[in-house]
């Protein structure tokens, strides 16, 4: 159905304002890390890098940031595991009994997250956990690895029975097979599938506060800064984590979009 | 000793028979075809040899030994499969080196091996290449000599030339039926091209509906076929309704219509009552066309296309359509009345009743 | 070639065609089910059933008692707090479809195919930033001598700041910059797949391109509509980021105090019960949200 002129002008410019509208937040963390002004504000006073600069002495900031670094790397990690052994489980599963799991593993994808950390917080210490960077790593891997899981699955329906048939038929068992063959070409799927864990991970908030006891994540650091008054720096380290967050998120979608050209 | 025996197998996919009890013993040294159009059950049937699908009841051999509890990396088979499979991340070398990664051989004689599966399929130096830079028939034949190289007892191929341009599946069909000969390596190969059947195979089993209705070699097969089907799907095009009358010596002798009585080669198994249905069949090529009055029974030529090495002419005689192929120059027209003359024993009569001939 | 090479028989435990094929599922589905029975599913039964516990000298004990929901339930300070929490979220899902639609419409029906993709991107990306910097970089807009005071001051717009941070206005920006890409691209995704034939024959039948949006299009992407809505309401009236750095001490939320019975009385069963009093209130509103789908049903071709 085709649009009058108008209309269809009126609207693309409406896409592009909202797209500003979402940007807004992120374009103006990073300009104004390096305002000279400690209050976030126009007019402009002049460019620094102090703020950087406090950051970097902040060890406090620094301890916090390695902190969010590791988890991010663990839950990366047994996420994909997990996702990889789960999708590969899926494979011969008709799609209604495939579906059926799959919305079950995801549920904690669409379910408050405060109810996971508290209910994740209660679990653990009646089992003798206490909060610590261990206890994050385990509520992030709840959600991050089925969503690793739909990933990797997507990226293995793409890939021939008859390669697979192919490796046994040659001498392979099924290990083997999965190691040789299934694994190197589920990989552009594994690695989106840790890059977008990784970086879930690393924003995540509400279930590190939960969880989270001596050693903080960079983002429960970060609450507790909000707290405590206006901080300039809170501009530097917001602005590093955008970067992160949308560097990693836009290298997986490179990855998951490259053309593989198919092998018949 | 068989290299492979089936016996009796049948296979179901829900409430679809598959493979409806079928048998088959296959020699040392042989080139098999299973034949039959889409969803016969041939290319199950190949699945089921090489470990891939299980049979629902019946047993298979490898060697003399069962297999029906041998997952494919233990059974000594290997197949070529339709989209050939080749591993896109691995260079053709280590795909044809796979298999024989796998039985654990020093790194040196597998390389020594690589390199002499590669020449026999006439691909020596691609071995560093990726399958994506090959063309199909490159791909093709590196699929051949990986699956050869592990010297399996018997090779499997499933449709391997189903996706080559005319030109390049013509000259494939010979190499492949030469290297077979050459090797002496038993092939169980499976298509629905009559003509590929014919020209590569020593034994042709003909499939249909999950049911064989045919083993014989390619000219048992082409000259007497034991059912309406195989005689259908190989391209017979004079398919005519008769009743059976009798025999006489050797031959069957039938009655129809419009060509009154007839005599043919009696293939099927079990003699029919005088008055059962049976189907006469003359094959085009051996059918002559001349003056009215000079042959057997006389029509109107009523179409003719040339096909370049073979005209095929339609001649109507009475309701009935007659298509005979003649080769060279014509002397008749169009409209013209003819008369239309064939030999006995070029005929065949078959039983209505589907038979099932033995291996 | 010499010798045969037999196949590998040797090694390995003996498997069956048939079960070898078959492929076991259930092993390699047993890590990622595990893990979410451990350490989902008993976690939240554990929230449910604690509502109903104790907390005994820093110990969670199960005494089975309604003690916690009497004292949630006799205190009208929390009575407000749900109120203003179902009103941010209702108020937020009503911002977030009026201004998701036209963006999702446009991107349907009116962004050549090609630009799709990278647009969609572009949309999702803030999505995948830290929620919490994004809050607090709404503050700084917001505020009085912020961003856009400033530039509203400076065009002449206003002639004193607006007053939006630390309010309802505030915490409702910040929800919908939030949860805008999800109802978007669920929009979308239930747009694009309207049979564009559908339309066509709209207009074909004499409806002018106003009456086909509102008899055909609005009619079918109703589906997305009320998921769409179930989700954003789930996610803005657990939250309590938003209210707390945006909407000020002022306004207490629903979430917020799950967060106060953990942070200050360490009062964990009462952590719980404001929980799932919080999970049925979405579970009540996701079903009638649903209910109303069935009602108005999709498109009958």
């Amino acid at each position: 159905m085709s649009h009058p002129r108008g209309v269809r002008l009126l609207l693309t410019a409406y896409v592009y304002l909202m797209l500003l509208f979402l940007f807004l937040p992120i374009i103006v963390t990073i300009v104004f890390s390096f305002n000279l002004d400690r209050f976030s504000s126009l007019p402009w006073r002049g460019f620094t890098l102090t703020w950087y600069e406090r950051l970097f002495s902040n060890t406090d900031m620094l301890d916090s940031l390695k902190n969010s670094l590791v988890v991010g790397l663990a839950v990366g990690a047994a996420s994909v595991v997990l996702g990889f052994s789960g999708a590969y489980g899926l494979r011969n599963w008709n799609a209604r009994r495939k579906n059926l799991f799959m919305l079950a593993m995801i549920s904690p994808l669409a379910v408050p997250w405060m109810l996971l950390g508290l209910g994740i917080l209660v679990f653990l210490n009646n089992i003798g956990l206490q909060r610590s960077l261990l206890a994050v790593s385990i509520g992030h891997t709840v959600f991050a690895a089925p969503l690793a899981m739909m990933i990797i699955d997507a990226r293995l329906a793409t890939l021939p029975r008859s390669l697979e048939e192919a490796a046994w038929d040659l001498g392979a068992n099924r290990i083997r097979a999965v190691w040789d063959v299934v694994v190197p070409q589920a990989l552009p799927g594994v690695a989106a599938a840790f890059l977008l864990t990784f970086t879930l991970s690393f924003d995540e908030f509400i279930i590190a506060w939960f969880l989270s006891g001596f050693d903080v994540t960079l983002p429960v650091r970060i609450w507790g800064m909000m707290r405590s008054g206006v901080n300039p720096t809170l501009n530097a380290i917001g602005a590093i984590v955008f970067v992160i967050s949308i560097s990693l998120t836009a290298l997986s979608q490179v990855i998951l979009r490259r053309k593989e050209v198919p092998a018949k | 000793m068989f290299d492979v025996e089936v016996r009796d197998i049948t296979k179901r996919f829900g409430r679809v028979l598959a493979v409806d009890h079928v048998s088959l013993a296959v020699e040392k040294g042989r080139f098999v075809t299973l034949l039959g159009p889409s969803g016969c059950g041939k290319t199950t049937t190949l699945r089921i040899i090489g470990g891939f699908e299980t049979a629902d009841s019946g047993s298979v051999l490898i060697g003399g030994t069962a297999a029906d509890e041998l997952p494919p990396f233990q059974r000594d088979t290997s197949m070529v499969f339709q989209d050939y499979a080749l591993f896109p991340h691995m260079t053709v070398e280590d795909n044809v080196a796979f298999g024989l990664r796998m039985r654990h051989l020093p790194d040196k004689e597998i390389r020594q091996k690589v390199v002499e599966a590669l020449d026999l399929v006439d691909l020596p130096d691609v071995g560093s290449r990726r399958p994506s830079q090959l063309s199909g028939g490159q791909r093709q034949r590196v699929a051949l000599a990986r699956s050869l190289v592990i010297q399996p007892l018997v090779l499997l191929l499933d449709e391997p030339l189903g996706a080559l341009d005319a030109k390049t599946r013509k000259q494939m069909q010979i190499e492949l039926k030469n290297l077979q000969k050459k090797l002496g390596q038993t092939f169980i190969y499976v298509t629905h091209d009559q003509e590929e059947a014919l020209t590569m195979s020593d034994v042709m089993m003909i499939m249909n509906a999950g049911r064989v209705e045919q083993v014989g070699t390619p000219s048992e097969i082409y000259e007497r076929p034991a059912s309406r089907f195989v005689a259908d799907f190989l391209g017979h095009q004079n398919l005519i309704a008769a009743k059976f009358m009798g025999l006489d010596g050797n031959l069957a002798v039938v009655a129809q219509e419009e060509l009154g009585q007839l005599r043919g080669v009696f293939t099927s198994g079990r003699v029919p009552l005088p008055g059962s249905d049976v189907v006469f069949s003359v094959r085009g090529e051996n059918i002559r066309i001349g003056a009215p009055g000079a042959g057997l029974v006389d029509g109107r030529l009523v179409s003719r296309v040339y096909r370049g090495a073979i005209t095929r002419n339609t001649v109507r005689v009475g309701s009935l359509e007659i298509s005979i192929e003649t080769t060279g120059p014509q002397s008749f027209a169009i409209g013209d009345l003819v008369s239309l003359d064939w030999q006995d024993r070029d005929c065949v009569v078959i039983g209505e009743e589907r038979q099932e001939s033995g291996g | 070639m010499a010798k045969r090479l037999a196949p590998n028989t040797k090694g390995g435990r003996p498997v069956k065609t048939g079960q070898f094929l078959r492929g076991s599922a259930g092993l390699w589905l047993a890590p990622i089910a595990g893990w979410q029975l451990l350490f989902y599913l008993a976690p939240v039964a554990y929230v449910f059933l604690s509502g109903f516990w104790t907390m005994k000298d820093f110990r969670l004990t199960p005494s089975w008692t309604l003690a916690n929901y009497r004292q949630i339930l006799s205190e009208p300070m929390y009575y407000r707090a749900y109120v203003t929490s179902l009103g941010l979220s209702l108020g937020t899902v009503a911002l977030t479809i009026a201004l998701a639609y036209p963006l999702a419409y446009c991107l349907a029906f009116i962004v050549p195919r090609k630009h799709r993709p990278v647009l969609l991107v572009a949309l999702i990306a803030p999505f995948w930033t830290n929620y919490l910097v994004r809050a607090y970089s709404w503050q700084t807009i917001l505020a009085n001598s912020g961003v856009l005071n400033y530039v509203l001051m400076a065009l002449g717009i206003v002639k004193a700041p607006v007053e939006i941070l630390f309010t309802h206005r505030a915490t409702t920006i910040g929800l919908v910059h939030y949860l805008l890409a999800i109802m978007t691209l669920n929009l979308y995704t239930t747009l694009e797949n309207i049979e564009p034939r559908l339309l066509e024959a709209s207009q074909d039948l004499g409806a002018n391109r106003l009456q086909t949006f509102f008899r055909v299009t609005l009619p079918l992407s109703s589906g997305g509509l009320v998921t769409g809505s179930m989700f954003i309401f789930v996610l803005a009236f657990a939250d309590f980021v938003s209210p707390a750095v945006l909407g000020g001490q002022m306004q207490r939320v629903f979430p917020q105090l799950v967060v106060d019975a953990v942070q200050w009385t360490v009062n964990w069963p009462v952590a719980s019960a404001f929980a799932v009093i919080m999970v049925a209130t979405i579970l009540l509103i996701a079903g009638l949200l649903g209910r109303k789908l069935n009602v108005t049903g999709g498109a009958v071709k």
